[in-house]
């Protein structure tokens, strides 16, 4: 086996990123969709039979997408482990700013959590300086103006111009 | 149809059709301008404030951004050459080396009024056509429409970036999604496992969360971008009619071209630009001009990009069928005001269909002019900080979210959608697909039953019908063709 082609190029910290052969992203989000679409053939196959003798039901479409759906997702997993084994990979997942990304994600999920029990204006306020600080920003002029303006404007086109009722 | 286009123009009669086209032109200029930023994502954060509007001003509105946003991201390609636009790559290729050749004001203007030009000559295009196609279309069975949705959805995941197995996956997952809720035929509740799902997954918060909220993480990847210093714009006003006169050929074949390939479900601005700028240069006298500051090129590329807008609308309009990212964006905003695209709109609603081709008419001076007299503005978009940006993207799909039904539980969706956008497009699985299939999926399915009710339960409808077999042909060679292609590409390798 050639050594250079084998070399794991999740390895590299290339300026901050962090790479992984896609092949290794597409066996993992595979398997997960695989999973998922079992759960839906399995529930669509639980569906009952109609009524009316000549309609085909109310599984019968979702039974055709997700066995459609399950054959493209081995296909694809089949695929990246073919490319695995053959160790062949020159494709590359790249992740910038990883621990940043997941902080993102952990902020846009408490958002949504907090949003009405807080209220509209803080939980924007604070989620926009949030935002702002994770992507980098470090100017403190920015990082309170920007926000104040922001919250200002979006509360005041969707409660006042377009009467919207914000929590 | 002269009365109903009169009708259309009539629409401009109320300032808040005005207002909108003005609102939604110079959102998209701003959209576009922004590198990553294109216009599926402007139309899909517009969309929570068309919420209570009347229908015409919001689709006058959203279609006026979508031109925009393709005029808009020409000027950054021409300015600093970062195309604000996937559509805008070909005019970077020319526009830019004629800025470093101090010639920044020409190129803009040759981009603005080829754009306009392009809009134009489609627009009249998409009147001609678009109406014959939906009386076509009226004449169509449940057998036919199946078909041609799944012609849509396969042009679209057959021509999608990256690899056809993935625009499969994409089209199978939006399917699937399609299919939550109450069942329309039998009311049986199906993957709602909980009540909140009983009327399927809400259109608005998908759209922001897959668009929008996925786009907001990726630029915490890329973190705060370096100030641009953009070029000295002179002699805007300056172009003779002369030059235009030149390009008169390829003016007109790039916007026939770009509406032809506009139509094509999947294709859209993007092959429209690129295909035009390889057939300008090989029909050229001066081929060895391009890429190196060729009217030609510039002029080639700008045109059929936004003639593919125009293109885009009369799948849309006319068949129900959005044929791109941004359609399927609209699909919904139409959906969300009540509004079902597809033969019928032209008798049911024909306010919107004529005030669509109204509004893409009187929109093209409209941006000519936004377009030369706040050039300099638009250069200096492309500089505001992206946490800014990242924050106001967060923050609209946050209330937009909130706003589509007035409860929490959208939130919840957007942003789950959100993390899963992101995960895909990590997997080079295009998001198109899924939205498409999410919009299309109901009319296909209720389609299916329909037809296999008709044939009592048997597949044969499918290929005892001319039309609809051909069209499942169709479907089948989009899928087959680049398949075959990838595997060879891939062997090759």
């Amino acid at each position: 086996m050639d050594t250079a082609k084998t070399e794991r190029p999740e390895d590299h910290d290339d300026f901050g990123k962090k790479t992984l052969p896609l092949f290794r992203l597409e066996i993992v989000v595979g398997l997960a969709l695989l999973v998922v679409v079992g759960i839906y053939l399995r529930d669509a196959w639980a569906l009952p039979e109609s009524m009316n003798p000549s309609d085909v039901g109310a599984g019968r479409f979702p039974m055709i997408t997700g066995v459609a759906t399950a054959i493209a997702l081995l296909l694809m997993v089949a695929q990246a482990c073919r490319v695995w084994s053959g160790g062949r990979e020159d494709r590359l997942a790249v992740f910038g700013r990883p621990a940043w990304v997941l902080a993102g994600m952990a902020l846009l999920i408490l958002q949504a959590v907090v949003f009405e029990m807080v209220g509209a204006i803080p939980v924007l306020f604070g989620s926009a300086v949030l935002i702002m600080l994770a992507c980098g920003e470090r100017r403190p002029a920015h990082l309170i103006l920007t926000p104040l303006v922001l919250t200002a404007s979006i509360y005041s086109i969707f409660t006042y111009a377009l009467g919207i009722q914000l929590p | 149809m002269f009365e109903n286009l009169a009708l259309g123009f009539a629409a401009f009669g109320d300032p808040y059709v005005w207002l909108g086209l003005l609102v939604g032109a110079l959102a998209g200029y701003l959209i576009g301008a922004i590198p990553g930023l294109g216009p599926s994502l402007g139309v899909a954060l517009l969309i929570p404030f068309t919420y209570g509007m009347d229908p015409v001003v919001a689709i006058v509105m959203l279609v006026a951004l979508y031109a925009a946003a393709e005029y808009g991201g020409a000027i950054t390609a021409v300015l600093i050459n970062t195309p604000g636009t996937a559509a805008a790559v070909a005019t970077a290729w020319d526009g830019y080396p004629l800025t470093r050749q101090g010639k920044a004001g020409i190129a803009l203007n040759l981009s603005i009024i080829g754009s306009g030009i392009g809009i134009l000559v489609s627009s009249m295009l998409l009147v001609v056509t678009a109406i014959p196609l939906s009386e076509l279309a009226l004449n169509f069975g449940p057998g036919e429409y199946f078909a041609l949705a799944v012609v849509g959805l396969s042009l679209v995941s057959g021509l999608s970036e990256g690899s056809v197995l993935k625009g499969a996956i994409a089209m199978g997952l939006g399917l699937a999604l399609a299919t939550v809720g109450l069942d329309t035929q039998t009311g049986i509740p199906r993957f709602a496992y909980n009540p909140e799902f009983f009327e399927g997954f809400p259109l608005v918060p998908v759209l922001l969360g897959l668009y929008a909220l996925s786009e907001v993480l990726f630029m915490l990847e890329d973190g705060p971008t370096q100030k641009i210093k953009s070029q000295p714009i002179t002699g805007i006003l300056a172009v003779p009619f002369s030059v235009y006169w030149k390009l008169r050929g390829h003016l007109v074949r790039s916007s026939l071209l770009g509406y032809v390939i506009g139509v094509i479900p999947g294709a859209g601005a993007s092959i429209a630009s690129f295909m035009s700028y390889i057939i300008a240069k090989k029909t050229s006298k001066e081929p060895e001009k391009f890429g190196k500051g060729s009217y030609e090129g510039l002029v080639a590329s700008e045109t059929a990009n936004n003639a593919a807008v125009s293109g885009a609308m009369a799948p849309l309009l006319a068949l129900g069928i959005p044929g791109s990212a941004t359609t399927a964006v609209l699909i919904g905003a139409l959906m969300i005001q009540g509004i079902q695209p597809g033969p019928l709109l032209f008798t049911r609603n024909p306010e919107i269909p004529y005030s669509i081709f109204a509004s893409l008419f009187i929109g093209v001076p409209v941006m000519i002019v936004i377009g030369l007299a706040g050039a300099r503005l638009w250069a200096q978009v492309a500089n505001i900080p992206r946490p800014a940006i990242a924050a106001i993207v967060a923050t609209i799909c946050l209330i937009g979210a909130y706003a589509s039904s007035n409860s929490i539980f959208p939130v919840f969706i957007m942003t789950a959608f959100g993390i899963i956008g992101y995960v895909l497009r990590k997997a080079k699985i295009p998001l198109a697909p899924i939205i498409l299939a999410l919009v299309l999926g109901d009319m296909m399915e209720t389609n299916f039953r329909r037809a296999m009710v008709i044939s009592r339960g048997s597949y044969d409808i499918f290929y005892t019908h001319p039309l609809t077999l051909v069209l499942l042909v169709v479907a089948v060679l989009a899928f087959v063709v680049p398949l075959v292609n990838d595997l060879r590409a891939r062997r090759r390798a």
